[in-house]
């Protein structure tokens, strides 16, 4: 118990004192986690969109598959990811294996079916009528599709905080595709690992904090935005 | 009267089932026709297809001479329809009536435009600032029908305007349907069960029985089901518990429809082969035939129009809201398909 509270006091004072190593870690996973994120949502919520909103032969197989992924392991993915970006692998050329790229890259497939899933759900379940009402009030495919969007903005705001608390505290990935380099695609969660195993706790419980206030800051941040809205 | 919409050998199906068959249906500018029929004898779909909100599987939409398709540039603007189970945007009052503005790129004055459309439907300026989850069902349908009214459409389809509004709701949509039309001349199509409502605000009723156009000449529709009164008679017991008689149905749900002709008017029952019903004089009305005159009677919830010449009209000294008897012969009630 006692070298878990001097971890802890040890950990603030990584935090307040700006400890570089720390910090280093810390901004790499803000990056790495805006970009995959970034690119997860511009992606998944138009994809979601259709498979919620349109009927064509082969639905159920597309949805299967996509539910199916929610459940992909971080290990697997990076294992795909290291084989497709390695030297001998077919995107081996562009020199993304032990970059945030690479990582962001895994992490956009781990994010990627929940923003697709959740939001196909959330525009399966607006009501029926909403389509009906927009079209016969003269809008446009493309209003439709905005309309329709800010309609289910809850379902996903849910897909949203979902995806990014997945990414967020993921390490298969990050460990097997960014290797983990100090400086420079060392993240919080593969830092964690790395440091408990060294016996360095305090280090560990210090990022394992930071961890912990981002997830709430972020879920704090999309209950208020759902509030408002 | 000028066409501003017309169906030309539209064929509507749900997979593979046809739902609506109109050889040929012309809408006058600035007209107001009411859709009548039982229900799933098309009205809906005909609503439908008639403001783009769906595209028939066969046939033409013309809309001023010109065929058009849903998404069409500059129709799709001016036609809108009301849906019988209204939505609102989960968004403030204001936003909902200013969605239709504001998607036609009308980003001036929208505030006095919203208020105005609030005026016609009867609900107070305030009304802009509530949200949506706000409203009682009455109130959610005119705030609807302002969205509609809002972007002040050349066709305005309705489905069912008043099946779930209370009676002063009602007034206040046909207010503000007549006001449409008296101000920028929109055209109405308006389907209804409500058959004295929809016979006092139409100039002309289309009647709709299974996808199909009805003879104009029928225009009394009786639902079943029927049950059996004897070896030759079946019956329909209307909400007043009067029996209207019929013969043998080709199926108990079928539907029959009777000529305002074949009916009589008089303020006495006559008794022998034929049957009678009693009921009110709702209306009376000139008829296309100067020689006669269209009175409208309720017995029930079911509503008869009879043709009655002028002079016997004379004699019978029938005046509105007064109880007279309607007689016709069971065999006269033609079924249909």
């Amino acid at each position: 118990m006692e070298f878990i509270l001097e971890g802890l006091v040890k950990a603030c004072q990584l935090l307040v004192q700006g400890d570089r190593e720390t910090y280093s870690a810390i901004f790499a996973t803000v990056k790495v986690s805006s970009i995959s994120m970034t690119v997860s949502l511009l992606l998944g919520i138009p994809l979601g969109y259709l498979l919620g909103y349109l009927s064509f032969p082969g639905k159920k197989g597309v949805r299967t598959v996509v539910d199916t992924m929610l459940a992909l392991p971080t290990v697997f993915i990076g294992l795909v990811v290291y084989a497709f970006i390695s030297s001998r692998g077919p995107l081996g050329e562009a020199g993304l294996l032990f970059t945030l790229t690479g990582i962001a890259i895994g992490q956009c497939i781990l994010a990627l079916p929940i923003v697709i899933a959740l939001t196909a759900t959330s525009v399966e379940s607006l009501d029926r009528v909403l389509r009906l009402t927009l079209k016969s009030l003269g809008a446009s495919p493309l209003q439709i599709f905005m309309t329709s969007i800010w309609e289910a903005r809850m379902g996903l705001l849910i897909a949203a905080t979902t995806a990014t608390g997945r990414v967020l505290t993921e390490v298969g990935i990050s460990m097997m595709v960014g290797g983990n380099i100090k400086w420079h695609t060392r993240t919080i969660t593969t830092a964690i690992a790395m440091e408990t195993s060294k016996g360095q706790f305090a280090t560990g419980i210090a990022l394992g904090l930071v961890l912990l206030i981002m997830a709430f800051t972020i879920n704090l941040a999309l209950s208020t935005l759902r509030r408002r809205v | 009267m000028e066409d501003i919409l017309r169906l030309h050998k539209v064929r509507h199906q749900y997979n593979g089932r046809t739902v609506l068959d109109i050889p040929d249906l012309k809408i006058g500018r600035g007209s107001i026709v009411g859709l009548a029929g039982p229900n799933g004898s098309g009205k809906s779909t005909m609503l439908k297809i008639l403001s783009l909100v769906e595209k028939c599987s066969h046939g033409t939409l013309f809309f001023e001479n010109k065929a058009i398709t849903p998404f069409a540039k500059g129709a799709r603007h001016l036609l809108t329809f009301l849906p019988q189970e209204t939505y609102l945007l989960k968004r403030s009052v204001f936003d909902n009536i200013s969605y239709g503005l504001k998607i036609r790129g009308q980003k001036k004055e929208l505030s006095l435009c919203v208020a105005q459309a609030l005026e016609l439907v009867g609900l107070s300026s305030s009304f802009a600032e509530r949200q949506w989850s706000e409203l009682s069902g009455g109130e959610a349908q005119r705030v609807a029908l302002a969205a509609r009214l809002a972007i002040k459409p050349a066709c305005l389809m309705l489905d069912e305007p008043t099946v779930s509004v209370d009676m002063e709701s009602a007034r206040n949509i046909r207010r503000a349907i007549l006001l449409a039309r008296q101000e920028w001349g929109t055209t109405l199509v308006i389907s209804s069960h409500h058959q004295s409502w929809l016979n006092d605000i139409s100039d002309r009723i289309v009647y709709l029985y299974n996808g199909r156009l009805l003879d104009y000449s029928y225009k009394n529709v009786l639902l079943g089901p029927w049950e059996k009164f004897s070896d030759e008679l079946f019956v329909v017991k209307m909400t007043d518990g009067q029996l209207l008689y019929a013969s043998k149905p080709p199926k108990a749900g079928s539907s029959g429809v009777i000529a305002p002709k074949d009916i009589r008017i008089s303020s006495s029952p006559s008794f022998g082969n034929e049957k009678n019903i009693s009921g009110f004089v709702t209306g009376i009305f000139a008829d296309n035939n100067p020689d006669s005159l269209c009175i409208h009677v309720v017995c029930g919830d079911q509503q008869f129009i009879v043709n009655i010449a002028v002079h016997a009209f004379q004699i019978a000294e029938i005046r509105p809201n007064q109880k007279v008897s309607l007689t016709y012969n069971p065999k006269d009630i033609v079924w249909l398909a």
